[in-house]
C-alpha cells in the first residue's frame, strides 16, 4: 500500500489534509470551520474531486474525528459537493468517519447521508 | 540677482548624450579644465534641441533646470544639443540663461562668446587631399542635418573645393544625414541603390563614415581601392575602424580648456572674443589610402646604425623639440609630468646606438597615460612632430631612412597602447553594464519608494557611484522638488531640506561642501513623463549613470503605478464594502420587516425575537394562525448578505401562501412542497447554491405538536420536572436536492400544562467564545431552565443575551421563540 501525501492547507484554526492510500483518498480535517473557512473548503472540495478524479479512487475517506464545529457555510460546501458527487456519471463513495462525542456531526452528517445514501456512508467512531 | 549656494565657482556643461566620442571628448576636456582651475562642474545631460522623437524631448528640459540657482556659467556643446536648429534657435535657447557667464562650442552665435573650428576650411582641405593626393574626381558627399550651420559650413567646404579644381557639383552624390552611424548607411545605401558612380566619398562627421564603410563592406565595394572614404572630428572610433579612417580631427582638449577659460574670464569682468576659431588637423589613414603608402615606404628601410648626427641635432635643439613634442599633449595628466625629458632621453641613447631604448621610454610614457586613449593617441602627433624635425635634418640617406624606421615603429607601439586604453574601457564598460544588468531586478521589484531606496544602497557601491541625489517634482507645475534619496561619500544622507525650489536641482546641504565636485545631472522621465532630476558623481564609466537614469526612471513609474493600484485597489474594496453595507441594511430591513407583529396561539403565550448579525444571517421564524391553533415555522439560510434574505423572503412567502390554501396540511407536505420551489429557484433561476434550515411545527390547542423539516433541536422545557427535553430534527435541508418528499416525515410531541417550546437558530448555539468553545444546547438549556418561570418574554431576551455574552461581537443572527402552554378549561380543570 503506497501513502501519498497530495496537499495540506491551513487556516488558524482549521485545517486539511489529504493523502491517498492504495485506491482510497482520506481527506482528514481537523479544528473548527467558521464562516470564512468556507471558501477555501469549496476551492478543497474541487480539488478533491480531481485529485479522486485523478487516482481513479474509488472511495473517498472523510475523517471528521477531530473537526470539533462546523459553520452552516462551511456545511453548505459539504452539501454542494456531495450533489456533484451524486451527480457524477461514476461516483465514489464516500465514507464519513465522524465523531459520536460530537453531537452537531450526528445530525449535520445524518442529513448529508440521506442527501446520497447510495454514495455515502456514516461510521461513528467512539473516541 | 546672482544667488550662490556655495564658495566655490561653479559652471555647467550642455550635453545632448553621455556617450558619444564628441561628447565625451568634450566632456573630458571641461572636466579636466575645472579641476586644474578648482570650479565645480554640473553636467546636463539632455538631448538634441527639437529632438523629433517626444520622449527624447521630454529630457531637454533639464537645460531648464540650470540657472543661477545652481551655476555661475554655462558652457553649451553647441555641436551636438543645435543638430537639429540654426543658429538663432540656439541664440535664443541660450538667451534663457541670462546673465550667466556663456559660452558656445562649434556654433557662432550673436552676442555669446562662441568657440569653434573652421568647419568649411577643414572640409575644403580634405577635399582637396582626396583630388590632389588620391586623384578623384567624382566625389560623392554625406552632408549634416538641414538647417544645421555646422552641417552647412561643411557642405560649403565641399562645394568649394570641388570649385576650385573646376569639378561642377553633381547633385545626385550628394545625401543628407543627421551625424548619426545609421543615417550615414542609409544614405551610402541610398546612393549604390541609385547606381551612382563615385570614386569617394566625402562624410561630413566620422559616425555618418562609419555607418557608410559598414554598408560599403557589405556590398563588396573595396575601400581604398575602389572607393576612398572620409570623415570630420576624428573620434576615437575612426582609429579602430578598419580601415582606419581619415578624417578632419577637431582639437577638442583646446575647445574645452578654452571654453572653461572663456566663462571665468567672463566672471573676472575681462572682455572676451566673440568668436574664436582653432586650426583642425587632415589626419590621413587608411580609409583614403595614404597609411598604405607609409607602410610601404617603412618596410623598404634598410638595417639601424649610430646616428651621430642626428644625437647632435637633439642636444643642440632639445628645448625646441621639448616645446614642439608638449604642445601635442596640451592637457597631460599629472602622471606624465617630465614625459618630453624622457623620451628625448631615451632617443638621445637610442641615436648613440642602444637600440630600442627610445621604444622603451615610449612605452614607459604611455604606460603612465593608460587608460586615457584620448592622451594616448596624442603621441602619434608627438611622433608626427619628430619626424617633421628631422626631416629637415641633412642625414646620411641610409640613416634618414634607419630614422623613419623608427617613427614608423613608434607609432606602432602608440597604436598598440591605444588598443589596449580601447579594450580596457571597453572592459570598464562592459562591467559596470554586467553590474547594472544585475541589479535591474532589484530596481525593477521595487514596488515602493522605500524598497527602491533600499535598492539603490546595494546598487550604487556595486557601480562605484560615491555621490548621488535623487529628487522628484511635487507640483505639476515642476517649480519644487521633493529630495528623495541622497547618497553622500558613501554613506545615506538625511537631509533637513526636503522640498526645494527645482532651480537648485539638489537639497542645499548636498551641493554646499568643501569639496570640489562633478555632476551628471540627468532628467528622471519615463516616456515623456517629467519625474524628477537625478546627479551622479564622475567616478564611474559613463554608461553607468545612463543607464541607472533608465532604470530609476522605470522603477519610480513602477512604484508609483503600483501605488496607484494599491490606492485604487482600496477604493474599489471600499466601494464594494459601501455596496454591501447598503445591500446588508436592505437585507436586515427585509428580514426584520417580514417578522410577525401578532405571535399569539390559543393556549400559547409567545415570544419571539430576532438579533440580526451586522452581515445578515438569513433567519428566519414565523407564526401562522390556524383554525385549531398555529403554524410555526423557523429556519436559517446558509450564508450572509441580501441573498441569504432573499432565499428567506422566498420561504416566509411560499408557506405562508401553501398554509393560507391548506391551513391543516401536514407539515412533512408542506417542506416537501417548499423545497421543490425553493430547489427550483435557487438552483435553476438564481444558479446559486445557497440551502437552508427549515422547521415547521404545527400547533393544536390541545398541546399537540406535529413536525417536520430539517433545523435545530426543539427543546420542551417540561413544568413537570423542571428540565428540557431534547427533540432531533431527522429531515433534509431545503433547497439542497430537487426532491425531499422521502426524506421528509412528520413527528409528533405533546406540550403539558406550562411546559416551554423552545426553538432557535444555530446563532444561539453556535456562538463561540473567545477561546473557540461553542455555546452548546446544554447551556442553553441551563438558562431555559433556570428562566422557566419567567415571562415567556424575559425567557426569549435571556437566551438572547447569553448567547450574545458568550460570543462578542455576535457573528450570526440570533432568533428564539419561546411558547408556553396553557391547557384549554375543562369541567376537571375547573374542579381541580
Amino acid at each position: 500500500m503506497s501513502m501519498h501525501h497530495l496537499n495540506v492547507i491551513k487556516k488558524e484554526t482549521f485545517s486539511l489534509e489529504t493523502l491517498s492510500i492504495g485506491g482510497r483518498l482520506m481527506v482528514r480535517f481537523t479544528g473548527s470551520g467558521h464562516a470564512d473557512a468556507a471558501p477555501l473548503l469549496e476551492r478543497c472540495l474541487k480539488g478533491v474531486d480531481e485529485e479522486a478524479a485523478r487516482l481513479a479512487c474509488s472511495e473517498i475517506v472523510v475523517d471528521f474525528q477531530q473537526l470539533y464545529f462546523m459553520n452552516s457555510s462551511c456545511l453548505k460546501a459539504f452539501v454542494s459537493w456531495i450533489y456533484r458527487l451524486h451527480a457524477a456519471a461514476k461516483p465514489a463513495r464516500v465514507r464519513f468517519m465522524s465523531n459520536a462525542r460530537l453531537r452537531w456531526q450526528e445530525s449535520s452528517l445524518g442529513a448529508l447521508g440521506r442527501l446520497a445514501p447510495e454514495i455515502v456512508t456514516i461510521e461513528a467512531i467512539e473516541s | 540677482m546672482r544667488r550662490r549656494l556655495q564658495k566655490r565657482t561653479s559652471i555647467a556643461l550642455l550635453l545632448d548624450y553621455l556617450g558619444g566620442d564628441y561628447q565625451l571628448g568634450l566632456l573630458q576636456a571641461v572636466e579636466e579644465s575645472a579641476a586644474e582651475h578648482d570650479l565645480n562642474l554640473l553636467v546636463a545631460v539632455g538631448r538634441a534641441l527639437e529632438a523629433p522623437n517626444p520622449v527624447d524631448a521630454a529630457q531637454n528640459e533639464i537645460y531648464a533646470r540650470v540657472g543661477s540657482d545652481s551655476v555661475d556659467g554655462v558652457i553649451a556643446g553647441s555641436g551636438c544639443i543645435g543638430i537639429h536648429v540654426n543658429t538663432d534657435a540656439l541664440t535664443q535657447f541660450l538667451g534663457r540663461f541670462g546673465s550667466l557667464a556663456k559660452c558656445s562650442i562649434s556654433a557662432e552665435l550673436h552676442g555669446i562668446p562662441s568657440l569653434g573650428v573652421s568647419n568649411r576650411r577643414g572640409m575644403r582641405a580634405m577635399v582637396d587631399h582626396v583630388i590632389v593626393t588620391h586623384g578623384c574626381r567624382r566625389i560623392a558627399y554625406i552632408r549634416g542635418p538641414m538647417g544645421g550651420d555646422e552641417a552647412q559650413a561643411r557642405f560649403e567646404g565641399y562645394v568649394d573645393a570641388l570649385a576650385s579644381h573646376g569639378i561642377a557639383l553633381d547633385p545626385h552624390l550628394v545625401e543628407a544625414g543627421d551625424f548619426w552611424i545609421q543615417s550615414g548607411a542609409e544614405a551610402t545605401r541610398r546612393l549604390l541603390d541609385r547606381g551612382e558612380k563615385f570614386d569617394a566619398l566625402v562624410v561630413a562627421n566620422d559616425y555618418m563614415a562609419l555607418g557608410a564603410i559598414e554598408v560599403l563592406h557589405d556590398r563588396g565595394v573595396r575601400i581604398p581601392q575602389e572607393v576612398v572614404v572620409t570623415g570630420f572630428d576624428d573620434v576615437p572610433s575612426a582609429r579602430i575602424a578598419y580601415p582606419s579612417l581619415s578624417t578632419v580631427r577637431q582639437p577638442l582638449s583646446r575647445l574645452g580648456r578654452l571654453a572653461v577659460e572663456t566663462i571665468l574670464r567672463q566672471l573676472d569682468g575681462q572682455a572676451v572674443p566673440d568668436r574664436v576659431e582653432l586650426d583642425v588637423d587632415l589626419v590621413a589613414r587608411q580609409s583614403c589610402g595614404c597609411a598604405y603608402r607609409a607602410r610601404e615606404t617603412a618596410s623598404a628601410s634598410p638595417p639601424p646604425g649610430p646616428l651621430r648626427a642626428a644625437r647632435d641635432e637633439v642636444d643642440a635643439n632639445a628645448v625646441a623639440l621639448c616645446d614642439a613634442m608638449t604642445h601635442c599633449v596640451p592637457i597631460a595628466p599629472a602622471a606624465l609630468d617630465g614625459w618630453a625629458d624622457r623620451m628625448l632621453e631615451g632617443l638621445r641613447r637610442e641615436l648613440a646606438g642602444s637600440r630600442g631604448e627610445f621604444l622603451i621610454e615610449l612605452e614607459h610614457v604611455l604606460d603612465a597615460a593608460q587608460p586615457r586613449a584620448d592622451v594616448i593617441y596624442q603621441f602619434n602627433a608627438v611622433i608626427g612632430a619628430l619626424r617633421s624635425h628631422f626631416r629637415d635634418i641633412p642625414l646620411d640617406p641610409r640613416h634618414a631612412r634607419t630614422l623613419d624606421d623608427l617613427w614608423h615603429s613608434a607609432v606602432l607601439v602608440v597604436g598598440a597602447a591605444s588598443n589596449r586604453s580601447q579594450m580596457r574601457t571597453a572592459f570598464d564598460s562592459e562591467h559596470a553594464q554586467d553590474v547594472l544588468r544585475g541589479s535591474v531586478e532589484r530596481l525593477a521589484t521595487a514596488l515602493t519608494h522605500p524598497a527602491l531606496t533600499d535598492s539603490l544602497r546595494e546598487v550604487l557601491p556595486a557601480v562605484s557611484i560615491r555621490s548621488a541625489a535623487i529628487s522628484l517634482y511635487e507640483d505639476a507645475a515642476r517649480q519644487q522638488l521633493r529630495a528623495f534619496f541622497a547618497w553622500a561619500d558613501g554613506k545615506d544622507q538625511g537631509f533637513a531640506t526636503n522640498v526645494f525650489p527645482s532651480s537648485r536641482v539638489a537639497p542645499d546641504e548636498f551641493l554646499q561642501t568643501e569639496r570640489r565636485w562633478s555632476y551628471f545631472l540627468m532628467p528622471l522621465t519615463f516616456g515623456s513623463e517629467h519625474l524628477g532630476l537625478a546627479l551622479f558623481d564622475m567616478a564611474t564609466h559613463v554608461s553607468v549613470p545612463r543607464m541607472l537614469r533608465e532604470q530609476i526612471g522605470a522603477a519610480l513609474k513602477g512604484a508609483a503605478l503600483h501605488q496607484a493600484v494599491v490606492q485604487q485597489t482600496a477604493l474599489r474594496q471600499r466601494a464594494e464594502r459601501d455596496q454591501l453595507h447598503k445591500e446588508m441594511q436592505i437585507a436586515q430591513r427585509i428580514q426584520t420587516a417580514i417578522l410577525p407583529i401578532d405571535i399569539s396561539a390559543d393556549g400559547l403565550e409567545l415570544a419571539a425575537l430576532m438579533l440580526p448579525a451586522a452581515e445578515v444571517g438569513g433567519d428566519y421564524y414565523d407564526v401562522l394562525p390556524t383554525e385549531r391553533g398555529c403554524l410555526i415555522g423557523i429556519g436559517d439560510v446558509t450564508g450572509h448578505g441580501l441573498l441569504a434574505g432573499l432565499v428567506m423572503l422566498m420561504i416566509q412567502g411560499i408557506v405562508a401562501g401553501m398554509v393560507a390554501v391548506d391551513a391543516e396540511a401536514a407539515p412533512s407536505k408542506l417542506i416537501a412542497a417548499l423545497n421543490r420551489a425553493l430547489f427550483e429557484n435557487v438552483r435553476h433561476r438564481l444558479n446559486r447554491e445557497e440551502h437552508a434550515t427549515l422547521l415547521l411545527v404545527r400547533y393544536d390547542r390541545d398541546g399537540s405538536l406535529v413536525f417536520a423539516g430539517h433545523h435545530e433541536e426543539i427543546i420542551l422545557c417540561r413544568a413537570r420536572t423542571a428540565r428540557c427535553e431534547r427533540i432531533r430534527t431527522e429531515g433534509f435541508w431545503l433547497a439542497a436536492a430537487p426532491d425531499i418528499g422521502g426524506l421528509t416525515t412528520d413527528s409528533r410531541a405533546r406540550l403539558e400544562s406550562g411546559d416551554l417550546i423552545v426553538l432557535y437558530t444555530d446563532g444561539v448555539v453556535e456562538a463561540m467564545s473567545a477561546h473557540g468553545e461553542v455555546f452548546g444546547v446544554e447551556r442553553l438549556c441551563a438558562v431555559i431552565e433556570s428562566h422557566r418561570m419567567r415571562p415567556v418574554k424575559e425567557i426569549c431576551a435571556a437566551v438572547a443575551h447569553a448567547a450574545r455574552e458568550w460570543s462578542p461581537p455576535q457573528a450570526d443572527d440570533i432568533s428564539v421563540l419561546v411558547g408556553r402552554y396553557t391547557p384549554p378549561l375543562t369541567p376537571d380543570s375547573l374542579r381541580a
